[in-house]
C-alpha cells in the first residue's frame, strides 16, 4: 500500500525504503538538526535532538514565531534543516492543515490524480476516500488556487487520511475548519487511527494532555523533551503567561 | 542528702564516652547506688540512669539531672555526607545538644567530659581513668560547630557544605545534584539538613550559583522550621555567585530547614549550591505576646564571582 516514496526534495530528510516487509521497528530520529532562514543570523533553533518510535504521540508546543510550524515542515521534508539530519523509518504524511503541497493552478481532481500516481493508489478509490471526508463535492473540479484555506485543508485532511501513513504530521489542528470538521478530524486521526504515530505542533493543551504521551517545548532557539507531558503543559502554560 | 538519688546523667555524645561510663559506673557502685543504662532498671530506689537518648531523658521521671558535655562527636568522614544515614547522624546529633541546652536551662549540672574529673550529684568527684583524646579540634566546617559551648555563644557558626543539605531527585526526598537544572514544574530543589536550632536570632548566608540561561530564574528561599519560616522571592537575570541572607528569630528550639524553592513552572535555568554559613546573632527572645510581631527578617544579595 504504501509506496515509501517520500514527498520531499531535500537532501537531509531520509526516508528509508518502506516496503512492509522492509520496514523496521524504528520510527524517526532527529539528530543535532538545526535551521536558521536565510538573511538571519539567528537560529531559529539549534542542537535538536529527539525519537518518536511507531505509535508515539508527541507533541511540539512553544509560543509563536519559536519554530513549531518549520520543524512540522521540515519533518515533512517541505523544508530543509540547516545542519543536522531527520532519519524516518516509518512514512510520514505531508503536515495536515498545510496547504502548500498543492499544485495550485490544477483542480482538486488533478491533484487528488497526482498523489494517486505518487502514491501508487487507485484514483477512484482515492477519490472517494478523499470527498467522503472533504465533502468538496463539485468544488473539485475547481482549480485549488481559488479554494479557501478551510476547503485547502479539508481537501489536504481528505488525502491525508486517504493515503495511510505510520505517521502524522499536524500543524495546528484546531486552527483550520469548522467545529464539525475539527470533531471529525479528531475521531478520524487520534481515534481511527490510534495506533498510528502522530506529532503535532499546537497551541492546544488540552488536546496535548488528552494525546500525547511525549512532547517538547521549543522556546528562544532550545527545544526540551518532557516524558511527563502533564509538567511540559504546565511549563508551557507559564511560557505563555510570561 | 535527703532522700533516694535519683540521677539522670545526659550524654551529648552517641555513644557515651566508655572512660565516662565506667567512671560513672565505679562510682555508683561504691556509693551502693543502682547504675544503669537502662530506663527499665529503675526501680524507684537510688538510681543512677546514663542515656543519649533524648527521648529517654524527656520522659525520665529521675529529678536530678546532669549533662555530660563533649564536642559534636567526629562524623564518620570516610563515608560520602550525602548518605542519609550521616545526614541523620547529624540531625541527631544536633538534637542531643538542643535537649542538653534545654536542661541545662531548667537547672541541669554541667559536666564537661573533657575535664579529668567532674563533681557528680550524690556521687561526688568521679574520675576516669584516662583522659578523653577523641574530642574533635573543633572547626566551622564542622555541621555541628555552632555547638562548641553549650549552649552556644553569640557569634557561634558552622559552615554546612551542600553536601549536608538534601536535594530532592524526581519523587525521593534525597540524592539530587548540588547542581540543579531549574526545568520542571513548581517544587523544592533544596532542603535540610534538619539541625536543631536553640532559641535566639540564627543568620543564614547561602552562597548559591544562579544562572538563568537568558531568562530570569525566580527562586524562594525559606528559612526556618516547617511552615514557621522567613521566606523571600528572588529573581536574577544576572548568571553569578549569589549570597543569600536571612534572619530568623527561633523562638523555641526545632530542626531547621533551608528550602529554596522554584516558586513556578520554569523552561530553563540552572543553580549550584555551595555552602550555607549559620551564626547565631542574638540570645535575647522576646517574651511571648498575645498577638505575634512581624519576624525579623532581613533579605540581602550580592553578587560575588560572575561566571565566565
Amino acid at each position: 500500500m504504501d509506496s515509501g516514496t517520500a514527498v520531499t526534495d531535500a537532501a537531509d530528510v531520509t526516508q528509508l525504503p518502506m516496503s512492509a516487509a522492509d520496514r523496521g521497528s524504528g520510527g524517526l530520529r532527529v539528530e543535532n538538526l538545526s535551521k536558521t532562514y536565510h538573511g538571519t543570523n539567528k537560529a531559529l533553533f539549534t542542537d535538536m535532538n529527539f525519537e518518536v518510535e511507531r505509535g508515539g504521540r508527541f507533541a511540539i508546543l512553544g509560543r509563536n514565531g519559536q519554530g513549531k510550524s518549520t520543524l512540522i515542515k521540515m519533518l515533512g521534508g517541505i523544508l530543509g534543516p540547516t545542519t543536522g539530519r531527520i532519519k524516518w523509518e516509518m512514512t510520514q504524511s505531508w503536515p495536515i492543515g498545510f496547504g502548500g503541497g498543492f499544485q495550485g493552478s490544477m483542480s482538486g481532481l488533478d491533484n487528488i490524480r497526482f498523489l494517486a500516481r505518487l502514491y501508487d493508489k487507485d484514483f477512484d478509490d482515492l477519490l472517494e476516500r478523499v470527498d467522503s471526508f472533504a465533502e468538496l463535492g463539485s468544488s473539485l473540479k475547481l482549480p485549488v488556487k481559488i479554494y479557501s484555506s478551510g476547503m485547502r485543508a479539508r481537501l489536504a485532511f481528505g488525502l491525508s487520511l486517504a493515503i495511510e501513513f505510520d505517521c502524522y504530521l499536524i500543524d495546528e489542528l484546531v486552527a483550520v475548519g469548522d467545529a464539525r470538521f475539527q470533531r471529525k478530524c479528531t475521531e478520524e486521526i487520534f481515534e481511527k487511527r490510534g495506533e498510528r504515530a502522530f506529532i503535532m505542533a499546537t497551541h492546544s493543551t488540552d488536546m496535548v494532555l488528552a494525546f500525547c504521551d511525549r512532547a517538547m517545548i521549543i522556546e528562544s532557539g532550545t527545544a526540551k523533551i518532557f516524558d511527563d507531558v502533564a509538567e511540559a503543559v504546565d511549563i508551557y502554560t507559564w511560557l505563555r503567561a510570561a | 542528702m535527703s532522700g533516694p538519688l535519683r540521677l539522670l546523667v545526659f550524654s551529648t555524645q552517641h555513644p557515651p564516652i566508655p572512660r565516662w561510663v565506667e567512671a560513672i559506673a565505679s562510682a555508683a557502685e561504691l556509693a551502693a547506688v543502682r547504675f544503669s543504662q537502662h530506663p527499665s532498671d529503675d526501680d524507684g530506689g537510688n538510681f543512677v540512669l546514663l542515656t543519649d537518648d533524648v527521648s529517654v531523658a524527656q520522659t525520665s521521671p529521675l529529678t536530678d539531672r546532669a549533662v555530660l558535655v563533649s564536642p559534636p562527636e567526629d562524623i564518620d568522614r570516610s563515608r560520602p555526607p550525602s548518605l542519609g544515614y550521616v545526614k541523620l547522624e547529624v540531625m541527631q546529633a544536633s538534637a542531643r545538644r538542643a535537649w542538653a541546652i534545654a536542661m541545662l536551662h531548667n537547672g541541669a549540672v554541667s559536666l564537661d567530659a573533657a575535664s579529668e574529673s567532674v563533681v557528680l550529684p550524690g556521687l561526688g568527684v568521679v574520675t576516669p581513668a584516662a583522659r578523653d583524646t577523641t574530642g574533635l579540634a573543633m572547626q566551622s566546617g564542622h555541621p555541628l560547630a555552632i555547638y562548641r559551648t553549650l549552649p552556644p555563644q553569640v557569634g557561634a557558626e558552622a559552615v554546612w557544605p551542600a553536601e549536608r543539605l538534601s536535594f530532592p531527585i524526581g519523587a525521593e526526598f534525597d540524592g539530587g545534584p548540588s547542581k540543579i537544572d531549574l526545568t520542571g514544574r513548581p517544587r523544592i530543589i533544596v532542603h535540610g539538613p534538619y539541625v536543631e536550632l536553640t532559641p535566639g536570632i540564627w543568620r543564614s548566608e547561602l552562597d548559591i550559583d544562579i544562572d538563568p540561561e537568558g531568562g530570569v530564574a525566580r527562586l524562594k528561599f525559606e528559612w526556618g522550621v516547617n511552615l514557621d519560616v522567613t521566606g523571600q522571592v528572588f529573581e536574577v537575570s544576572e548568571p553569578g555567585r549569589y549570597r543569600v541572607q536571612l534572619d530568623r528569630l527561633w523562638e523555641v528550639q526545632g530542626p531547621v530547614q533551608y528550602r529554596i524553592w522554584v516558586s513556578q513552572a520554569v523552561f530553563k535555568g540552572r543553580v549550584e549550591v555551595h555552602s550555607c554559613r549559620v551564626t547565631l546573632i542574638s540570645t535575647d527572645v522576646p517574651a511571648p505576646v498575645a498577638e505575634p510581631e512581624p519576624e525579623t527578617a532581613t533579605f540581602t544579595t550580592q553578587a560575588v564571582v560572575p561566571l565566565a
